[in-house]
């Protein structure tokens, strides 16, 4: 079935790119590269093992790292376990103090909860209005127990684009490890790993037009960020993830990052024009706030709280365009994003922002239309509501 | 450009069309002496609903309502005056919030929906009381 909808969700999830799609079908059928890369006893396995090691190169290559550095994982969740349970596991004996912030990804929130739990100590901290965790508050926050430290390098809700290279130096010292979470911001925005002290850096293939399910943590080798595995059996990718690799996802990963990176500086500069297009046609509509920042901040990010409506209302009027809402609207619950919450915003602006988030399909005319729809639809439930509650 | 999609609203078809073309809505000048109102407000979701009654003889001959609210609260309000309409004052102990949400298909979640316009119905319902008393 067709998509009739304008598809403003790239930050959710992105579709794959048709010339990604064709690289993955190179891999599945008889008549391709359909071996497994373990099985190098064999041609067509070398093959496919051949295929894995191009794409851990074309993955590496974004980044600037050495391709070892690279270990193939289910996607960003399970890279972000890997990081901070493998860590935590490994490093319990030295310390049990883990610092991370209180807007960073459920995958990473949900992980050291887990570890609260299992008697470690996390310091959460809290980010400033414009959703940034300084290299000061981490530095603040470190003690002798402290063995890691994991926080975002962009925010997926706001968009907010941590000095993590920042952050990096305050921690060259210390003996803890530093894990970023980089699902959103790789292919994005440029991170070369060469110039920045990190650890361990989460990837995800379908936030960049790559398949889903499958992802990577960067492990670095010099000083070597040793970690526990979580997964074992057979002891592939070095041991820190087993289980036979995805041959076809793996090549989808490799190429949608490649291409990523051929895009990166025209496609950023593109979609700053497109989100700010969107921006000046909403931001004159009575009771409109930006929460994204106006500067260090995703290319294509754009939240913005229609705080004189309720913001499920104004989801579903304008439901021509994908967008995420700042709330599980349709649970009983409704509660307001944590994100939002967390940056100083009251319950009723949470619950009515709205996450548009542009990509390398995104047309110049659809942002016209979205302009055009939500002024018609906002105007539409203002004139609905009672004068007085105005 | 994208047509209209059908109902992606995960709720019901009744408040989808409802939420769309909110019949009822709209208010009734005050200046006539016939015409009460009543309001009602959620803290909890900063939802407020109004409604404006027009009675002679013990009878609710016209009803409107405004509102700030999620789809389910709108279709609410706008059920309920299509229901007022015409409906003795006797009569309107039996709308409830409850069989607003439940006659809307919405889910029993959205409970408070239909109690928020049960609230400003009797707000309104009070205003009459007092005026015949």
């Amino acid at each position: 079935m067709r998509n009739k909808s304008i598809y403003l969700d790239n930050a959710a999830t992105t579709p794959v790119d048709p010339k990604v799609a064709k690289v993955i079908m190179q891999y599945l059928t008889p008549d391709g590269v359909f071996g497994n890369p373990a099985s190098t006893g064999h041609l067509p396995g070398r093959e496919a093992y051949a295929v894995v090691e191009k794409a851990r190169n074309e993955v590496a290559q974004l980044i600037n790292c050495d391709s070892r550095e690279i270990v193939f994982t289910s996607g960003a969740t399970e890279s972000d376990n890997l990081a901070i349970k493998g860590a935590a596991k490994f490093h319990a004996r030295r310390g049990k103090h883990i610092i991370t912030s209180k807007i960073e990804h459920k995958a990473v929130i949900d992980t050291c909860r887990f570890l609260e739990k299992e008697g470690f100590e996390v310091t959460w901290l809290k980010p400033g209005k414009d959703g940034l965790i300084s290299p000061e508050q981490v530095m603040s926050a470190l003690h002798e127990e402290t063995i890691l430290v994991s926080i975002m390098h962009a925010n997926n809700e706001i968009g907010s684009v941590n000095d993590i290279v920042g952050i990096g130096e305050v921690l060259k010292d210390c003996k803890c490890l530093f894990h970023v979470d980089a699902a959103q911001s790789a292919g994005k925005i440029p991170i070369d790993l060469q110039g920045m002290n990190i650890d361990l850096m989460s990837f995800s293939a379908h936030k960049i037009y790559g398949p889903k399910g499958i992802g990577a943590l960067y492990v670095r080798r010099e000083p070597r960020a040793l970690i526990a595995p979580l997964i074992h059996g057979g002891g592939h990718e070095q041991g820190m993830r087993s289980g036979t690799l995805a041959t076809h996802q793996i090549a989808g990963m490799g190429a949608a990052f490649a291409l990523a990176k051929n895009k990166l500086e025209t496609e950023a500069s593109r979609l700053i024009t497109l989100r700010e297009k969107l921006w000046q046609g909403v931001c004159e509509l009575p009771g409109v706030i930006r929460n994204s920042p106006d500067e260090a901040c995703l290319p294509g990010l754009l939240n913005v709280s229609f705080t004189m409506v309720v913001g499920e209302s104004l989801q579903l009027a304008a439901s021509d365009l994908a967008v995420s809402a700042g709330s599980a609207c349709n649970s009983s619950s409704a509660a307001a994003s944590y994100v939002l919450r967390a940056i100083g915003l009251n319950d009723f602006e949470a619950s009515s922002a709205l996450r548009f988030s542009l990509g390398r399909f995104t047309t110049d005319e659809e942002v016209e239309f979205a302009v055009s729809c939500l002024n018609r639809e906002y105007r539409r439930l203002l004139e609905l509501a009672p004068t007085a509650a105005l | 450009m994208p047509a209209y999609s059908e109902n992606p609203s995960g709720y019901s078809e009744k408040v989808w069309s409802r939420f769309r073309h909110p019949a009822h809505a709209g208010q009734l000048e005050q200046e006539n002496q016939q015409v009460v109102t009543g309001s009602s407000r959620d803290p909890a979701t900063g939802e407020v609903v109004q409604i404006w009654l027009h009675v002679e003889d013990g009878r609710i001959i016209a009803a409107r309502f405004k509102a700030l609210g999620s789809p389910v609260t709108i279709a609410a309000a706008s059920l309920a005056a299509e229901k007022l309409e015409g409906m003795p004052i006797d009569a309107t102990q039996q709308l409830s919030g409850r069989t607003l949400v439940k006659a809307l298909s919405a889910p029993v979640e959205k409970t408070s929906c239909g109690l928020l316009v049960e609230d400003a119905i009797r707000a309104a319902l009070k205003s009459v009381a007092a005026a015949q008393s």
